[in-house]
């Protein structure tokens, strides 16, 4: 038997969930898809982008977590076991919408505010960091080295909008499209690791 | 005696042994886990985690679904409400019995 700590237990399980890279794959598909639409060029950027980009949204929000789930079915627990992370309450999911609407108004408000005081493109860069501690700390908190990458690749694709000449409009673009290639191929590399690592038990 | 110590009396001993300790605390982060899974992040034998897996369902803690995946049979286990209830009652009440003041 090895060791209780319940709250390392719970750390383990969630990492269990998040180590065949599935999430990653999808979710990094879904963030190029949103990128792509949003380079889209003209006259078709507006009805896929007003359009496309809230569909795709809904679409992952309600069945995103069941294809995940049948993937994870067919590649990964045969081998690694049946584990399907527990869904957060529905009180947690309203307070992470309203957090998250909260932090896109705030983004934006702060935005306006540095553009004001003379700053370039405050809002991207903004978006860049908070997506970047949002992945640095869930790479630290989980020990996913390739978490800390995607979180150091969005800060540095922040950090690189004012060297470069290239609009906002077209920089939120590239920004979802590289890092979700980024993450389609981290997820990709973990899920050959896992696949390699474990052969298809048996229950008897 | 003081009631810190009555608390610690009052813990649930179904859940209080370590092995089913662990299972609960694994159960209660997931909707639901297969047998191999379960034994490989505990570390039990088959035949420990059975007998184990026995007791919590006969408690009610533990709900379980015997099902097929091919031909391969898969047993998936999942916390039932009283069983996250009593996990979540069990760790209230030992934090208020080691750490009265926190």
């Amino acid at each position: 038997m090895q060791d209780i700590d319940l709250g390392q237990v719970r750390v383990r399980t969630w990492r269990n969930w998040m180590e065949d890279g599935i999430q990653e794959l999808l979710g990094g598909a879904f963030m190029a898809i949103w990128g792509a639409l949003e380079l889209t060029p003209q006259p078709y950027y507006r009805y896929l982008v007003g359009l496309g980009i809230p569909l795709l949204g809904v679409g992952f929000a309600i069945w995103g977590r069941g294809l995940i789930v049948r993937v994870k079915e067919r590649t990964s627990f045969p081998r690694t076991g049946y584990a399907v992370a527990r869904r957060p309450a529905a009180g947690r999911v309203v307070a992470a919408l309203v957090l998250t609407g909260a932090l896109i108004y705030g983004l934006g408000w702060l935005g306006a505010v540095l553009r004001t005081a003379g700053w370039r493109e405050p809002g991207a860069r903004l978006v860049a960091l908070v997506v970047a501690i949002a992945w640095i700390g869930m790479g630290l908190w989980y020990s996913f080295r390739r978490l800390l990458l995607y979180g150091l690749l969005a800060l540095a694709l922040g950090l690189g909008l004012p060297v470069t000449a290239i609009s906002p409009g077209l920089w939120a673009g590239l920004f979802m499209l590289i890092l979700g290639l980024a993450a389609m191929l981290g997820g990709s590399l973990a899920l050959r690791r896992v696949l390699r690592r474990a052969a298809p038990p048996a229950e008897a | 005696m003081a009631d810190e110590h009555r608390r610690l009396l009052d813990l649930d001993r179904t859940i209080h042994e370590p092995a089913r300790l662990t299972i609960v605390a694994i159960l209660s982060v997931l909707e639901k886990a297969d047998f191999l899974y379960v034994l490989r992040e505990t570390g039990l034998t088959k035949g420990n985690l059975n007998s184990h897996m026995t007791r919590l369902e006969q408690a009610g803690y533990v709900a379980v679904e015997k099902t097929y995946r091919g031909k391969i049979p898969q047993t998936l286990y999942s916390l039932t409400k009283t069983g996250r209830a009593v996990f979540t009652d069990y760790r209230k009440r030992l934090r208020e019995a080691i750490d009265p003041g926190g």
